[in-house]
């Protein structure tokens, strides 16, 4: 395991262990904005999504049994918000998409080891996923950000969304051929 | 070497999945481990950009955990029923304490209008019958 990912399991244990809603809010509140903005593209509807996500599970904390991890669980409330909204505001993500917000996300940042051919077929290359994701299915969106962007397990996409694991890699492998497409490879 | 490995393949090593067999792989086939390496890097800048994007400060309107609508009608019932009860009871210790009092007066006033001491009363009925 990762430091990192080892510091979150300890933090997380932690929080379930001393029922500290604070501490899970801290610990994530950055991973459930994150996957927010990547679904919905958009600052403010990502952080009202976000604060809807943690008031939902602080309302149903004490029913919070840890049968499934704090991460997953959160994750999958903020799934389930996403759809919702997704429904809502499908042609104003285009209308976003058409004005270009995607590339205006993040930046990526060499770190220096690259050179500046590659540093800019690099960053082509993540303008075409971010152009490919947007232009995904909602279930293949929400797997692939899953797991590339939140680094989840197939298994834990899988309890985050409800659906089977075999349905996640199907979803899954789609979004990347999509992908892979849109980065100019052929199949 | 066997041939190049298929995309699913690739994907399920992107996924997680099959990992020792893929890079056995990958160590022996550029062409298999470039095709990987351009789609994880990929993946990796794309997961890099979302990070650097700025998160907003934690703020969600917190609200105190509510009692559940049947515990309080029962409390509201109970409030209901008690009141008349403690009431009747009250009344009812103040009435028999007002009888109390009364009888306690009575004995004084009872006491105060003998015209000697009660211990003297058996000696006075034998002067009163000897004056007879």
């Amino acid at each position: 395991m990762e430091p990192a990912a080892t510091v979150t399991a300890i933090m997380e244990h932690s929080a379930t262990e001393t029922r500290d809603f604070d501490a899970v809010v801290q610990l994530y509140w950055p991973r459930v904005f994150r996957f927010a903005l990547a679904s919905l593209r958009d600052r403010d509807a990502a952080e009202a999504l976000t604060q809807d996500c943690f008031l939902h599970a602080y309302k149903a904390w004490a029913r919070f049994r840890g049968e499934a991890s704090i991460q997953t669980w959160l994750m999958r409330i903020a799934v389930n918000l996403v759809r919702d909204a997704s429904r809502n505001r499908r042609l104003q993500f285009w209308k976003r998409l058409q004005a270009g917000d995607s590339e205006r996300i993040g930046g990526h940042v060499s770190d220096g080891r690259l050179s500046p051919e590659a540093e800019t077929l690099l960053r082509e290359q993540i303008a075409a996923i971010w152009k490919a994701t947007a232009g995904l299915p909602e279930r293949q969106k929400t797997v692939f950000l899953l797991r590339f962007a939140d680094e989840m397990t197939l298994l834990e996409v899988a309890a985050a969304t409800g659906l089977s694991e075999n349905a996640v890699k199907v979803h899954l492998y789609r979004a990347l051929r999509a992908v892979r497409t849109q980065m100019g490879r052929s199949e | 070497m066997n041939s190049h490995l298929s995309l699913e393949e690739i994907y399920q090593w992107l996924a997680g999945e099959g990992r020792e067999e893929a890079e056995e792989h990958f160590r022996e086939c550029p062409a298999c481990k470039a095709e990987m390496q351009e789609l994880h890097d990929a993946l990796a800048g794309f997961r890099s950009s979302l990070e650097q994007a700025q998160v907003p400060a934690v703020s969600y309107p917190r609200v105190r955990p509510t009692l559940p609508r049947w515990i309080l009608a029962t409390a509201a019932l109970a409030l209901l029923v008690a009141t008349p009860l403690y009431w009747n009871a009250h009344q009812q210790r103040a009435a028999e304490q007002a009888r109390a009092d009364e009888l306690l007066l009575e004995r004084i006033d009872a006491s105060l209008s003998r015209s000697v001491p009660a211990s003297m009363e058996p000696l006075m009925q034998l002067i009163t019958k000897e004056n007879q």
